[in-house]
């Protein structure tokens, strides 16, 4: 039998860390003084052999092909050697190299999950680091850089200029700034380079669907892993994302390579923007009320794609936690990222074009 | 069969239709005859069937019918279409309309407002045959209650006729477009057959006098204070109710013989209709057990009604679960599409209460996740159920700024829609228990035992003091369940109130 009456419950989600706009903050916010001491802490013994250090979160995206045996099409790929290298570094197992380093995905449609659960985990590194020290948030999230925000956000921020910055645990001293690198062109890191409005442009956002062989957001359709042989890749990996790498690290620059790019700061929140520019699309395909969004079996109008989205889902990318344990992370887990193990959200996903066509 | 409350053919999200049990069969006790004399004797009325409008379909304190031009489940149409079925079951059965009312307010005020509201139900029932008369009466309402603005704009908006349309061409559109065509019910339909130009017989109100639940002594006394009037006005919901009474094929009453005053009289008449303890049935308390006519059957005063009603699926509550849609930083989300399962059912796709999200430039009622709608009782969703379940599954999502009134609800095959989803807890028990205090920790987003930990969250508890600590001074932040710290739990919780919780002032962009 009924109780009658009314009862009233909330329904609050679990909390999500929020990402914010690097364009917006301070120089001293402490999202940004955090990040710059947990780099400092993470390139302490210039470790290349422990899965948590500054080089090995850089290898995980690429390193020298004659060091990552096995990877067959590496070697036909032009490479830059590792800028760090030393006859003293410790390399992980040959098992460990080929396991999880040079695993970045370009050129199909793994582009994007890839560099998300790599972000993720990079991300809680720098989470647990800064947890540790006095004051330091617990929920820090990595920021973006939205240079296609105002006409100043195309510069790159001054935070990542200066090669000295105050020391905020000795007042009054100075201390080298680890969001600097000297492998940038000059302009960028004078203040004098603005990012060209085609390099920065978000047309890329009108392109449907996510995946197909000519022209799409995501990238070519393939159906095993692939270092940058797949195919097309996706309008947004073309721009802005190929394009600011490129504007950064021009012809010799960190940014300009694929082992040497997440070894400048910088690169981690343009990734972190090209995450959010996924996010601003698939919001915007929702809002125009399009179905065909991220590949999904249940979903999608193409049929006979319904296996390959599966793939899509299912194959597992390596890295490893926070405390550096091995750890498996698959597309299906990086949809929704405000719920765990994500749980963040953007603090702008708004369409920039309002629903137009 | 005498304990059998019949059967439930239909509920609706505001009312529900349902069939009588089989009436005892009628014995007929004559005496002997010597001549040519007869025994006279009448058939009981027994009614078969019964239809009920809830107070959820009218304006608060007002027999205003509301309209909601987006989705027909949320207005009297789903109920009308419940009634349509009945009827199909039920041809020829006569109609009588009886209003209710809570025990707020006194008796003369009450008695006279469930009239109205009898009055409004009736006037809508015949309103697709007689559409003069039923204008007629909605007039007579609308003149003593002071319908105005508020109510003409719910009108024009529903019909689409513009301002200023005069009052016969607004009601009669207004009517035309909540009752379903097939409902063809007249004045002859009912059970006086419309003898009495007032609708004795046809229609009443019976005020407070025949409440379904009446608060225990601990809940009177604690819903009585004027800091919890929502929550009282809302526990009392069940009370305010419209019943339809559909009566045996051919039933008939002379209106000179009806029991019940008018509509539009006074108590008088009732209370001649009270058992000897009627005043005791209808108001006493127990101390700390809530009273229900379900349970005992014996909180009507009215023993006329008592004894129509006594098994009818139609006074058996339904329960009434509202939960309160939130995003991460605890703000409310107005208008926020969502999907609820019910243990064991289909998905259900709907929307959260409050106005959509405003098109850019204008400046926002009610921005989804902002602080202007924390005042309101924006961003709720109800469900009724014949009783509480453990848990109910909801997702839901912030609405999206391009979405207006009339949006479609989300797809429910399409889980890639949701931004949130969480198992709400709605049997809780009424305590500071460990159990209990998880429970509600959980609905406010902080589980401590979630499937996958969530970043930055770190313990749960703990997470929760940090966060709601600027409104309760006196939480301790220890991570354990201290006193101060249930006790700021369990009103966070059972008021479904906003919290600004750390961070919670990023005005987020979507």
């Amino acid at each position: 039998m009924a109780d009658g009456g009314v009862v009233r419950r909330p329904a609050v989600p679990p909390p999500v860390r929020v990402r914010r706009d690097v364009t917006k903050l301070a120089d001293n916010d402490p999202i940004i003084t955090f990040y710059e001491r947990a780099i400092e802490k993470m390139q302490e013994g210039d470790r290349l052999d422990l899965p948590t250090s500054w080089r090995y979160q850089a290898a995980i995206h690429d390193y020298p092909p004659e060091n990552v045996t096995g990877v067959n099409e590496r070697k036909n790929f032009p490479q830059r050697g590792d800028p760090n290298a030393k006859s003293s570094d410790i390399l992980p197992s040959t098992a460990d190299r080929r396991k999880f380093w040079g695993q970045c995905q370009h050129h199909c449609w793994f582009f994007l999950p890839w560099h998300r659960a790599y972000l993720h985990f990079f991300e809680k590194i720098i989470m647990k680091i800064v947890a540790a020290m006095p004051g330091g948030p617990t929920d820090w999230a990595l920021p973006y850089w939205n240079y296609s925000r105002t006409a100043d956000s195309a510069r790159l921020p001054s935070a990542f200029r200066n090669p000295t910055i105050p020391d905020v645990t000795r007042p009054g001293k100075t201390k080298n700034n680890h969001l600097f690198v000297s492998q940038r062109i000059a302009a960028a890191n004078n203040g004098s380079l603005f990012l060209s409005a085609a390099d920065i442009s978000v047309n890329c956002l009108k392109v449907t669907p996510f995946a197909n062989s000519g022209s799409s957001f995501g990238g070519a359709r393939i159906n095993h892993h692939s270092f940058i042989g797949g195919g097309p890749e996706g309008e947004l990996e073309n721009a802005p994302h190929d394009a600011v790498h490129g504007a950064i690290g021009g012809a010799s620059g960190f940014m300009g390579g694929f082992v040497t790019a997440p070894l400048d700061p910088i690169f981690w929140l343009h990734h972190c923007n090209i995450d959010r520019l996924w996010e601003v699309w698939v919001q915007r395909q929702k809002q125009r009320g399009v179905l065909n969004r991220n590949p999904n079996p249940l979903t999608d109008p193409l049929a006979a794609d319904k296996t390959s989205d599966q793939q899509w889902l299912d194959l597992p990318f390596d890295f490893h936690d926070a405390d550096g344990n091995p750890v498996t992370m698959a597309s299906k887990e990086v949809m929704n990222t405000r719920i765990a193990p994500l749980s963040y959200e953007y603090e702008d996903t708004d369409d920039p074009f309002k629903g137009a066509a | 069969m005498a304990d059998d409350n019949g059967t439930i053919h239909g509920t609706s999200d505001g009312g529900v239709a349902g069939k009588h049990p089989e009436a005892d069969p009628f014995e007929f006790l004559v005496g002997p005859t010597t001549g040519d004399e007869f025994n006279t004797t009448q058939l009981r009325l027994v009614p078969v069937a019964c239809f009920r409008v809830d107070d959820v379909r009218f304006d608060f304190d007002s027999s205003f019918v509301t309209a909601d031009p987006a989705d027909e489940k949320k207005d009297i149409r789903a109920e009308l279409k419940l009634l349509v079925e009945l009827l199909k079951d039920h041809p020829q059965s006569p109609l009588s309309v009886f209003g209710h009312a809570d025990p707020v307010g006194s008796d003369d005020y009450n008695k006279l407002l469930s009239g109205r509201r009898a009055t409004v139900i009736y006037a809508l029932l015949i309103s697709t045959t007689d559409p003069d008369a039923a204008v007629k009466l909605w007039k007579t309402v609308a003149a003593t209650e002071n319908w105005g603005a508020p109510q003409r704009t719910t009108m024009q908006s529903f019909t689409g006729l513009p301002a200023g349309t005069a009052d016969n061409d607004l009601f009669k559109a207004y009517m035309q477009k909540l009752a379903p065509p097939e409902l063809k019910v007249s004045k002859q339909d009912f059970l006086a057959q419309g003898a009495d130009p007032n609708g004795k017989g046809d229609y009443q109100g019976c005020s407070e006098f025949n409440p379904v639940l009446i608060f225990s002594q601990k809940k009177n006394t604690e819903l009585s204070k004027s800091s919890n009037s929502v929550l009282r006005n809302d526990a009392n919901a069940p009370n305010r109710r419209v019943l339809v009474l559909l009566f045996q094929k051919g039933s008939k009453v002379d209106p000179a013989n009806w029991p019940c005053p008018r509509a539009t009289e006074g108590v008088a008449g009732c209370k001649k209709r009270f058992w000897s303890d009627g005043e005791a049935r209808r108001s006493n308390r127990l101390p700390d057990k809530d009273r229900k006519f379900d349970d005992t059957k014996d909180t009507f005063a009215c023993r006329f009604y008592h004894r129509l009603l006594t098994n009818s699926p139609c006074e058996t509550p339904l329960s009434t679960v509202k939960i309160r849609l939130f995003d991460p930083q605890a703000r409310p989300l107005p208008f926020a599409p969502c999907l609820l399962t019910e243990s064991g059912k289909k998905p259900q796709a709907m929307r959260a209460s409050g106005a959509p999200p405003s098109p850019a430039g204008i400046t926002p009622a009610s921005t989804p996740g902002s602080a202007a709608s924390n005042g309101k009782e924006d961003g709720v969703i109800t469900f009724r159920v014949q009783s509480f379940p453990a848990t109910v599954n909801v997702k839901w999502s912030r609405a999206k700024v391009t979405e207006v009134a009339g949006a479609a609800l989300p797809n429910p095959d399409d889980p890639d829609d949701f931004e949130y989803e969480l198992n709400v807890t709605i049997t809780i028990p009424d305590d500071d228990s460990e159990g209990a205090s998880k429970s509600r920790l959980k609905n406010l987003g902080y589980d401590t035992s979630p499937p996958k930990p969530i970043p930055g969250l770190g313990d749960a508890i703990t997470a929760f003091q940090r966060d709601y600590k600027t409104k309760f001074p006196d939480i301790v932040v220890d991570g354990t369940l201290n006193s101060p710290t249930t006790s700021a739990l369990k009103t966070s919780h059972d008021s479904t109130d906003p919290v600004v919780k750390a961070g919670g002032n990023i005005a987020m962009q979507r």
